[in-house]
């Protein structure tokens, strides 16, 4: 006799309906009242309710006789049943035997749950089902069957044999075919190996003084906000939204868990998606690693932005960034000094490019006198006329000022540039012990 | 090596349900009876959705009860239409077991739902 227990299912309905399908079954044993596959199912369904945590509550079990058995009768199949289901363990089954194939063979549906509502257990199920079914065939006088060979259990040592290769990865990258120096070889996609972009990964982190460019979210954030969004490469959308993004240029998306990394095409790079972290690795040029990166982030609504890496890449991914219209937060002098020649090289830009300059436009006009006007654009709701410092002692005629030119520069520092402009008349005139009483504001004149 | 995330979707959240001792005994019985664990319970009674209780244990008793009985007239109807018993008889054992057999589908509950168009 060879017993074969198939995977734990979870539909009574579709194995009934295949046991008993076209009449090619017939029950002939269990304690089941059903006919049907229909019944079958409302009946095994019902004593699930016993159990409604369990899905995967139905059990298969074949049973064939080995070749050179005697045939058996219904009776015999039934006996050899209800044996065996009775020392699994099984109290709500049915048998179906089968003729429609050259051996007749039966067919065992049973349920996982007992009649107290506990799952009957499966520990060891194949020992204990080849035990059994030793024990029928010597009961039955049936043609013992030797057991299967046993798997040799696996070596305890990862030690690698001598000869056998220390990676798990196996598959080979497909080579390439070009010479390190050929434009071919250049553009040569890389191989797929999930391996080593983990480990790439761990080193960057663990490893002070790797330096690859990266982008992050700008502003300090909680765990749990770098955790929701991480969840994002988690979500169905995820690789369809990036395939929208990138369309053909991006190869293979594989998905870890710590996030992804996607695989660009042509040539050589690949981004890891941390969620709220985007690091290139591999030879990604850093002009195709800023322009990605900025894209996704872009793409993803990130408040903000900063960057890690080179200068050059740093420069390149910063000027994406202001393109795209992204708050940057300069990390470092460096940076800072990179950002603001970034921001002086666009304001000039603009100034060039501007149209009507401020002092064409009527309301904007008085904006232009602001240098000259330092009382009357402090902040009004100062009433003590402490911190108003008087206006310069000597006034000596000052150069006219050249035009203003653009409209850009004259909003964004309004604040700032009031504030400078009373910190140096605060230094350059101490302020007098005594509180000087407000002046009537007099216009000079130039 | 960090537990894997779960999709947006998968989520659950999350609230603390303050009940006095006889409401927490009260639900913590139906949900037993349902075979539900109290969350789950409540959550199935909360959004309204179906709560299927299991048949009664003397349901359950009784089906088991009955199963040697049904399967001794199968085997008698079996015999009485190979022609083992004196004519005649069959139609009355077999009808005999199909009474058993509507019965024992009766007592789980599963014979309702036989009713039910196929969907």
């Amino acid at each position: 006799m060879i017993g074969k227990i198939a995977k734990k299912g979870r539909s009574f309905r579709s194995l009934g309906e295949y046991l008993l399908r076209d009449g090619r079954g017939e029950i002939i044993a269990g304690p089941m009242a059903g006919r049907t596959p229909r019944e079958l199912a409302a009946e095994f369904g019902q004593l699930r309710r016993l159990n409604p945590k369990l899905g995967k509550a139905v059990a298969h079990i074949s049973l064939s006789p080995a070749p050179g058995d005697p045939p058996l009768n219904e009776a015999q199949w039934q006996a050899i049943a209800e044996r065996f289901m009775s020392e699994m363990g099984f109290e709500a089954w049915c048998g179906v035997i089968h003729r429609d194939t050259d051996h007749e063979h039966l067919h065992l549906m049973a349920c996982r749950i007992g009649w107290d509502g506990k799952t009957i257990s499966d520990a060891n199920d194949y020992r204990r089902a080849e035990a059994v079914i030793r024990r029928i065939e010597a009961d039955f006088g049936l043609i013992p069957v030797p057991d299967p060979p046993r798997r040799k259990p696996k070596p305890t040592t990862t030690t690698p044999k001598k000869g056998e290769k220390a990676m798990n990865d196996t598959t080979p990258p497909p080579s390439n075919p070009f010479e390190p120096g050929e434009p071919h070889g250049e553009v040569w996609p890389e191989g797929f190996e999930p391996g080593r972009d983990l480990a790439e990964l761990g080193m960057i982190e663990s490893i002070e003084g790797i330096v690859v460019a990266s982008a992050s979210v700008g502003e300090e954030l909680p765990e749990r906000r770098h955790r929701d969004m991480r969840r994002l490469t988690v979500e169905k959308d995820y690789e369809p939204g990036l395939r929208q993004l990138f369309g053909d240029e991006l190869a293979t998306v594989y998905k870890h868990p710590g996030g992804a990394v996607l695989y660009f095409r042509p040539g050589k790079g690949r981004i890891a998606d941390a969620g709220s972290k985007l690091t290139a690795l591999g030879d990604m040029p850093e002009h195709q690693a800023a322009v990605r990166i900025v894209a996704i982030a872009k793409a993803r609504g990130w408040p903000s932005i900063t960057f890690t890496g080179s200068p050059k890449f740093t420069e390149l991914a910063m000027r994406e960034a202001m393109a795209h219209g992204m708050r940057i937060v300069a990390k470092g002098d460096e940076q800072t000094a990179i950002l603001a020649k970034l921001i002086a090289e666009k304001q000039g830009g603009m100034g060039a490019m501007a149209g009507p300059s401020i002092e064409a436009n009527p309301i904007l006009a008085p904006l232009a006198e602001l240098d000259d006007l330092p009382a009357q654009t402090l902040p009004r709701t100062a009433p003590t006329p402490a911190p108003v410092a008087p206006p310069p002692a000597s006034p000596e005629p000052q150069p006219p000022r050249p035009p203003f030119v653009g409209v850009f520069p004259a909003f964004p520092n309004l604040r700032e540039r009031i504030k400078e402009r009373r910190d140096r008349l605060a230094h350059s005139q101490p302020r007098p012990t005594e509180p000087v009483p407000p002046q009537p504001f007099k216009r000079r004149q130039p | 090596m960090p537990r894997p995330l779960k999709s947006r979707s998968e989520l659950r959240q999350r609230f603390d349900l303050y009940l006095d001792e006889g409401e927490a005994v009260r639900l913590r019985d139906s949900a037993a009876a349902a075979r539900l664990p109290m969350s789950a319970y409540l959550r199935r009674v909360a959004l309204r959705q179906r709560i299927e209780a299991p048949p009664s244990a003397a349901n359950v008793a009784r089906w088991r009860e009955l199963a040697p009985l049904a399967n001794n007239l199968n085997q008698l109807a079996r015999a009485c239409n190979a022609g083992l018993a004196p004519e005649g008889i069959y139609p009355a054992v077999a009808a005999l077991a199909e009474q058993v057999r509507l019965l024992r589908l009766e007592l789980l509950g599963a014979a309702a739902n036989e009713q039910e168009p196929p969907a």
